[in-house]
């Protein structure tokens, strides 16, 4: 597979924001490979999609580039470095999986978006709650919204709420399994389009000599929102790249 | 004052369970059978534990106290493990050491700071007040493991969320370990409120049978509920604390699956 295609030819392209060289993953205690062998490269700019039939392993990979589940071998790279130990909490404020159905935390909408901002890995970001109003008033949400209690949202709200938290924490890379299969029509766009608009929307240069760039990988079953969300596609079969 | 029970007042006591059979077999309970077992297995078990203890008593030395107490707390460590309602390798040894923690601290305090008895191993204080303490701690163990994984997997969803967004390990579990530890004193702190109310406890019964002037007794159970409260919390700190280390892998990602379903 080729990875640079989407790049200018005159200049070496910039090192990819996550490369996995090898990942294999076998099921807990068993035998079986969830995946084996998967290299791939996301570079700033690329909307990949993960395509391929039901328990083709496309979410336990992209659970394993979030890092939240150990591999049996292979690496996942940050702009070409390994993540130690204890670099783990911050590259996933990076990289933000988020999943079909995202779970709310006791208490208000407010206080979701909050939590993060406890985590010793948020050190210099805090809460903006006007950012947040804005953000909610995109997706057709008054002000009123961010006191509601969490329990109380229905799934596509939670959905909702589940991406501003992540996008406050202005992540490189969105991780997002089947994240609208959940959702009513409506609700599925109005979150297409923020995750749209924050792509677009990306900060340029360097950064201590790494990208700013963004990126995202889409897991999704929906072929329209493959053909308008992705510009590249990589096919799963039986846990590999064919 | 005290007064020696001969083998037949035994006896008599031993015949009420018959009383106990004739309701089984009357109410159509079909316990007849589990219940003479248990009654085998009481009488032969404590009159097996007084011959030993009557050893180790007359034989004053500190390794046989030492083992006793290596058994006890293995035996403890059994019965703690027992009851949680999932299971995971490594189990037996976190309880263990969760055990030989809140345990054998007490123990120590007790026999160097509070009783200092000459010598500190006189087994007629250590032996019964190790068996009062480590009594309680695997209660404080067993209720630690059950409900930090209970929690870990009921809330695994918001755990997960949690590290999604940059939580440590530490961070992700604060919630599911409070919650554990919280769970694990209560049952201590209802023995303190209720201690001399609801009922007397064992040992202080104990000492007042045996013709003990009741409020000595009274100075010695609060002596052993202080001890009690203490080694079970630490215990408890300790289990939910061992089996965090287990299912949160350093790279702070929740290994859930290490948590297997108990068969019944």
């Amino acid at each position: 597979m080729t990875d640079a295609t989407t790049h200018a030819a005159t200049r070496p392209p910039p090192p990819p924001l996550i490369e996995a060289r090898n990942l294999s993953r076998r099921a807990p205690g068993q035998g079986a490979w969830l995946f084996q062998g998967i290299s791939l490269s996301l570079h700033e700019g690329d909307q990949l999609a993960l395509r391929g039939p039901s328990g083709a392993g496309k979410s336990v990979i992209l659970r394993a580039l979030a890092l939240l589940d150990a591999c049996d071998q292979g690496d996942v790279l940050w702009q070409n470095a390994p993540i130690e130990a204890a670099a783990v909490p911050s590259y996933r404020q990076k990289v933000i999986y988020l999943q079909q159905r995202s779970a709310m935390l006791p208490g208000s909408v407010a206080d979701n978006l909050r939590l993060p901002f406890a985590f010793a890995a948020s050190a210099g970001k805090s809460y903006d709650e006007a950012q947040a109003r804005s953000w909610f008033a995109r997706l057709g949400r008054g002000d009123d919204f961010l006191t509601k209690n969490a329990r109380d949202l229905s799934g596509g709200e939670a959905q909702l709420v589940a991406l501003v938290r992540a996008l406050q924490l202005a992540p490189q890379v969105l991780l997002l399994d089947e994240a609208t299969s959940a959702l009513d029509a409506q609700t599925a766009a109005s979150f297409q389009q923020l995750v749209t608009t924050w792509a677009a929307d990306r900060p340029s240069g360097l950064d201590h000599g790494l990208s700013l760039g963004r990126a995202l990988i889409w897991v999704t079953h929906d072929e329209k929102q493959q053909v308008s969300l992705s510009n590249r596609v990589i096919k799963i079969v039986g846990g590999r790249i064919p | 004052m005290y007064q020696s029970l001969t083998y037949l007042q035994v006896a008599l006591a031993g015949a009420l369970v018959l009383v106990n059979g004739a309701l089984s077999a009357l109410l159509q309970l079909k316990l007849g059978k589990q219940l003479a077992i248990a009654a085998v297995r009481m009488v032969v078990q404590l009159l097996l534990v007084g011959l030993v203890l009557r050893f180790v008593f007359a034989h004053s030395s500190w390794f046989l106290v030492a083992g006793i107490i290596v058994i006890m707390s293995g035996l403890a460590t059994s019965a703690a493990v027992q009851r949680p309602d999932r299971v995971y390798t490594g189990m037996w040894w976190d309880g263990l050491m969760s055990v030989v923690l809140g345990g054998w601290t007490m123990g120590l305090f007790a026999a160097f700071v509070v009783l200092r008895e000459d010598p500190w191993y006189q087994p007629q204080t250590i032996v019964p007040l190790m068996g009062m303490i480590l009594g309680n701690t695997l209660t404080g163990v067993s209720l630690g493991i059950n409900h930090f994984t209970d929690s870990v997997v009921g809330e695994r969803d918001q755990i997960e969320a949690m590290l999604s967004l940059g939580a440590s390990r530490a961070e992700a579990a604060r919630p599911a370990l409070s919650k554990a530890v919280r769970t694990g004193m209560i049952p201590t702190i209802n023995g303190m409120m209720v201690a001399g109310i609801v009922s007397l406890p064992g040992m202080m019964t104990g000492q007042l049978l045996s013709g003990i002037d009741p409020v000595e007794a009274v100075k010695y159970q609060i002596v052993v509920m202080f001890l009690i409260a203490s080694g079970a919390s630490l215990a408890t700190v300790a289990a939910a604390l061992l089996v965090y280390r287990r299912v949160f892998s350093s790279r702070h990602q929740l290994q859930g699956w290490m948590l297997r379903e108990r068969r019944k």
